[in-house]
């Protein structure tokens, strides 16, 4: 069917918004991204560098300024990761058994943790009554299972047809086998989903860092980034003027990016399964 | 034979458990979890009750109402509570539509290269961190040597520096939302048309209806139930509004961005007004939950379809 002149018109109209709305969603990290190589101290807007350097990057480097935020951050999400992805698997999996006696009233719970969020406070002095204050185990533990994300593991291992646990009961699998074996595996598409969106929230993570950890030693970049650049902090001027320090802003805001931007084609590819996935109401 | 056939319910229990022993296990290691880290936190409702963080510990007593009635006495805790409904309802006014306006403009797309690119792009901001976000755009919007600055200066007006400024706090707030997650909701959006029958455009072709009837009578009536559990679930995290102001607001500008939970944190963390602080945070807590099940209720007054 030829488009008619109306449709032609809302075409072009269409591709020329939508395309200025998707630009204006990475132009501003682009922007970021070529101060980081330019050795000009002329902020104005533009795409490529201004005096080409790499200077930026070999003083962070050399300097080992950000070497310990970095690895913080890196430690947390790793170690926070790993420890979220399991708890949610081995309570998903009970959770998926339909003939789970009292199944529905767990299920209830969990989703009262949703409705009902009474906020950082009592969690601040529960942490603080484990002496907890000021280490990585108190942003995991409370971290912990993201409700959401167990909903979402918890549906799909219900799509898993139910013969497969129960000839391999029969064969006299241990229930942790079953699901470190045969259950994970098959449910690999949803455990790198929320591998993904756990490791994205533990790396963003700002405000439990804040609330928790108290050691400057132990901030992650995150805190380091907000208070170099929104709360304009002095963090040891002494060895530089401050256009190095701005731009050492700059890196920071790039080293900050640089997993989610490496995570992002794998975000991409799982992402909109999870999606699907979380529309199907549990 | 019959005892076997007619076992009891507490028999038949029994045996379930019993197969199950591996099952409960796990079960029980992920219960403690929500044990100790939700529900024990949550038994703490009954703090915003007592005087507690305001006299020393020994001398804590239930004082009933009092925390509450305070509140509204409170200058500051009308202004954030003003102030989270006020940024809220305009980041839905504005924010809600722009997704679904945008899902709409994709799925018109023919040209898949150009479709696929901009589906690529527009939900990256949305992995990015509140602290990431607000550092783009405090340097992009920098008062000098910015691109701010740039602007202003070719506009031939004096450059605002406008995260310090009370007037345009609120709309930076909503702008940055909707940078960071109109792209995702576009993709949520876009999933769900996905999944229309494409039969029932078939047959409004044969029908001869046009692309713009297309879209009003297949398409927007498809996500219709989506879009109606998204704005119940939207109007249920209204009073949640919090960990965006906390990242992009310094108290400069408190005055217009202070919200109920930034307020929370003050009275309660820095300076440990437990109790009142508490109440703050169940007053919170009750009015979320009776704006979710009004919306839900309003839903289903509508014949759509709600989250519960």
């Amino acid at each position: 069917m030829q488009p008619t002149k109306g449709e032609k018109i809302f075409n072009f109209f269409n591709y020329l918004v939508m395309g200025f709305f998707a630009l204006t969603m990475i132009i501003p990290v682009i922007y970021i991204l070529q101060l980081t190589f330019s050795a000009d101290p002329n902020l104005d807007f533009r795409l490529l560098p201004k005096k080409f350097t790499l200077y930026n990057y070999k003083f962070v480097i050399q300097q080992g300024l950000l070497l310990r935020p970095l690895l913080n951050s890196v430690y947390l999400s790793v170690l926070g990761t790993v420890v979220s992805l399991t708890l949610t698997s081995i309570l998903a999996y009970p959770l998926a058994d339909k003939k789970l006696p009292g199944r529905r009233f767990f299920n209830f719970l969990v989703v009262l943790t949703i409705m009902i969020n009474l906020g950082f406070l009592p969690k601040y002095l529960l942490v603080r009554d484990l002496r907890l204050m000021n280490t990585y185990w108190s942003l995991i533990l409370v971290g912990g299972i993201n409700s959401f994300n167990l909903i979402l593991m918890r549906n799909y291992f219900q799509s898993i047809p139910d013969e497969l646990f129960d000839s391999a009961r029969i064969d006299g699998a241990s229930e942790m086998k079953i699901l470190f074996k045969i259950v994970l595996p098959l449910a690999l598409p949803i455990l790198a989903t929320i591998f993904l969106f756990y490791f994205v929230a533990y790396w963003n993570e700002y405000f439990n860092v804040i609330l928790y950890i108290t050691d400057h030693m132990k901030y992650t970049l995150q805190v380091i980034l907000r208070s170099m650049i929104i709360l304009e902090e002095d963090l040891g001027a002494s060895f530089a003027e401050t256009t190095l320090l701005d731009n050492i802003k700059y890196t920071t805001v790039i080293v900050a990016l640089i997993p989610i931007l490496m995570l992002y084609p794998f975000l991409q590819r799982y992402f909109t399964k999870g999606i699907m996935l979380g529309s199907i109401k549990g | 034979m019959s005892s076997i056939v007619e076992k009891t319910r507490r028999e038949r229990l029994i045996e379930q458990l019993r197969m199950r022993k591996g099952l409960l296990f796990m079960l029980a290691i992920g219960m403690t979890w929500y044990a100790i880290f939700q529900f024990y936190p949550m038994t703490k409702i009954y703090w915003a009750f007592t005087n507690i963080g305001q006299v020393p510990p020994s001398q804590v007593s239930f004082v009933g109402l009092a925390n509450f009635i305070k509140l509204f006495r409170v200058t500051q805790f009308r202004r954030s509570l003003w102030n989270t409904f006020y940024i809220s309802f305009l980041k839905i006014l504005i924010g809600f539509p722009v997704p679904i306006i945008f899902a709409l403009l994709l799925n018109e797309m023919r040209i898949s290269f150009l479709k696929r690119g901009i589906q690529t792009v527009i939900y990256v901001p949305h992995f990015l961190s509140w602290v990431v976000v607000g550092a783009i755009w405090y340097i992009m919007l920098a008062p000098a040597n910015s691109p701010n600055a740039q602007i202003a200066e070719i506009l031939g007006r004096k450059p605002i520096f406008w995260w310090a400024s009370d007037r345009y706090i609120r709309g930076l707030l909503v702008a940055t939302d909707i940078w960071r997650n109109a792209g995702y909701g576009t993709i949520v959006y876009l999933a769900s048309i996905m999944s229309i029958d494409p039969a029932l455009y078939e047959a409004a072709i044969m029908d001869g209806a046009n692309r713009w009837q297309q879209t009003w009578h297949i398409t927007l009536a498809g996500i219709r139930s989506v879009i109606v559990i998204l704005f119940i679930i939207r109007i249920g995290k209204i009073l949640n509004l919090f960990k965006q102001v906390f990242v992009l607001t310094t108290p400069i500008v408190r005055g217009p961005s202070d919200v109920l939970m930034t307020y929370a944190y003050r009275t309660g963390i820095q300076q440990m007004q437990i109790g009142y602080a508490m109440a703050v945070s169940v007053f919170k807590t009750v009015v979320g939950l009776a704006l979710v099940l009004l919306t839900n209720w309003l839903a289903k007054k509508i014949k759509e379809e709600g989250v519960f």
